[in-house]
């Protein structure tokens, strides 16, 4: 335990001091996001608002027993899910395959991306997957019988799947890429190799793991981040389902009062998905550690 | 094979960059051509005189540079004092939650409390909302550095006859410089990059960069879009190449 400094040390100063400073913490960390949750849940049920009459469970029954409120949690999950799995395949398979190529060009091409907002990459997809896109452009010159799909605001949801991609794949590749030099995985796999592994065996029984476990607590991080993933659906995405916070904001800026009863709902509702998602997150942390 | 692969990969990754800059320069772009009908500088010049497109430039770099410091130097202060603290780890965890949100449904919670304190719709109103996800995200930055080592050396000026202030001067900043830089790059960047709080919490009348980007978009404004879009681009570019500059000069001699 390392004692507190000099004038701080173990006279009174150190534990005001101390608790004047959590408390400044918990008041700019906790304390927004209780009282702004403690409204939602106050609004929902009718105690607060411009058409309080009193506590009810009216807009909850309502909320809760509406088929496209549960798509909008499932599609969410869905895509969070499969973008995280996704850019985590691509990204495992980039640094354990290509890694003699990526030392000689640099890693700079992966923080590339990491400099576009998710708006302007939103924008970008819509111009490269767009019907009258990029690749349309293309695809039209070089086989112009040939149809374009639908791959923006399109039932697949291809066009969101691909942006949130481009936006998370890079970070997994510098995370890894580091994983790789800090655990020594080339090391290690050319010593399974020395001792008679194939190529494909080390791949899958060493590198593979060692960077997979690696990642792990960033792609579930990822997941809960990407669950709410707002500006890439809201241009990309259909109008129904929406993900759940393109959903949510939408329910907020309608002018009818009783909407906004319900998005509050589906905050509440959002805020207990996202509160599952870092318990989640935490209780691996302390069994990995425990192990 | 794999080398073609890898460059594929490379140039996929890098497009955005050359494709938003082309169309924000196009003359014209129509719909089957692959290449722009010419060149001009008239969009910049019309959306950045007329459109007001560098007001919402000098907007959203004060914004983002007010964050990325305030954010920097309270994450700064408050990590030292969590990394001794008994309660650390519960601490750190709090940390996440509000990062963890969406932030246009974490704006839509809070919007309640900026109306009502008239903040809403204010510079200082969505720096102070901005603030409310850097300060966590820098504490869960910084944390990590203020180790062991750090409050020994800390101890050992002040057991030399050091003051704290002393301490703080010739050990702390010093030795944090790399870590406080990249506290202000990532920091700002977040600040930077927000749709949410400025749609909601500015609502509308704080014109930032991507709210900009969106009206645009809205108004089917390609070009417009395309020039607020490598505004956007170009501040992280320029402290990406500023920030592997400062390593690569600091390891390499």
């Amino acid at each position: 335990m390392i004692k507190p400094l000099g004038k701080f040390g173990s006279n009174s100063i150190l534990p005001s001091f101390s608790q004047l400073g959590i408390g400044v913490y918990m008041f700019l960390v906790l304390f927004p996001l209780v009282a702004g949750l403690l409204y939602a849940l106050a609004y929902s049920l009718g105690l607060v608002g411009a058409l309080s009459k009193g506590f009810t469970l009216n807009h909850w029954q309502v909320v809760v027993g509406m088929p496209a409120i549960w798509k909008s949690f499932l599609l969410s999950l869905s895509i969070a899910s499969g973008v995280v799995l996704l850019a985590a395949m691509l990204a495992l398979a980039t640094v354990l395959l290509l890694h003699p190529y990526i030392r000689k060009t640099g890693s700079l091409v992966f923080f590339i991306p990491l400099g576009i907002p998710p708006m302007v990459a939103a924008f970008w997809g819509f111009h490269l997957l767009g019907d009258g896109g990029l690749l349309a452009r293309f695809i039209q010159k070089a086989f112009p019988f040939f149809t374009f799909p639908e791959l923006t605001n399109d039932a697949w949801h291809i066009g969101v799947i691909s942006v949130l991609v481009l936006l998370t794949y890079p970070f997994f590749c510098l995370q890894m890429l580091q994983a790789y030099h800090t655990q020594n995985v080339q090391g290690l796999m050319d010593i399974g190799k020395s001792l008679g592994g194939s190529r494909r065996y080390v791949l899958l029984r060493i590198g593979l793991p060692i960077l997979w476990k690696n990642a792990l607590p960033s792609l579930v991080l990822f997941g809960v981040f990407l669950f709410g993933a707002y500006e890439v659906p809201l241009l990309l995405g259909r109008q129904a389902p929406q993900m759940i916070s393109v959903l949510i904001a939408q329910k907020f800026k309608r002018f009818d009062l009783e909407m906004v009863a319900r998005a509050y709902v589906l905050t509440v509702l959002y805020a207990g998905f996202v509160l599952a998602g870092i318990w989640f997150l935490f209780k691996r942390k302390k069994a990995g550690r425990g192990a | 094979m794999k080398k073609w692969i890898w460059y594929i990969l490379a140039v996929l990754l890098i497009l955005p960059l050359p494709y938003l800059f082309l169309l924000s320069f196009a003359a014209i772009w129509r719909h089957p051509d692959l290449w722009p009908e010419g060149f001009a500088i008239r969009h910049w010049k019309d959306s950045l005189l007329a459109g007001g497109l560098a007001e919402s430039l000098l907007v959203s770099l004060f914004i983002s540079a007010t964050v990325a410091l305030l954010g920097m130097i309270l994450g700064f202060g408050m990590a030292r004092l969590i990394a001794r603290h008994p309660k650390r780890v519960l601490l750190l965890r709090a940390a996440y939650l509000p990062y963890a949100f969406s932030s246009v449904v974490y704006a839509f919670c809070l919007q309640f409390y900026f109306l009502k304190t008239g903040l809403s719709g204010t510079i200082p109103g969505l720096i102070l909302s901005q603030i409310l996800i850097v300060f966590p995200f820098a504490v869960i930055l910084f944390v990590g550095h203020w180790g062991t080592r750090m409050f020994a050396l800390e101890e050992l000026v002040q057991t030399l006859g050091g003051t704290v202030w002393t301490a703080w001067k010739k050990v702390v900043l010093p030795l944090s410089k790399p870590i406080l830089l990249l506290g202000f790059f990532q920091t700002f960047l977040i600040s930077w990059f927000d749709y949410g709080f400025s749609s909601v919490i500015g609502l509308g009348q704080v014109p930032t960069l991507t709210v900009r980007v969106f009206q645009y978009i809205g108004e089917s404004n390609p070009y417009f879009a395309a020039v607020s879009s490598c505004l956007l681009i170009l501040p992280p570019l320029i402290l990406l190449w500023a920030n592997s500059a400062y390593l690569r000069q600091r390891y390499e001699g």
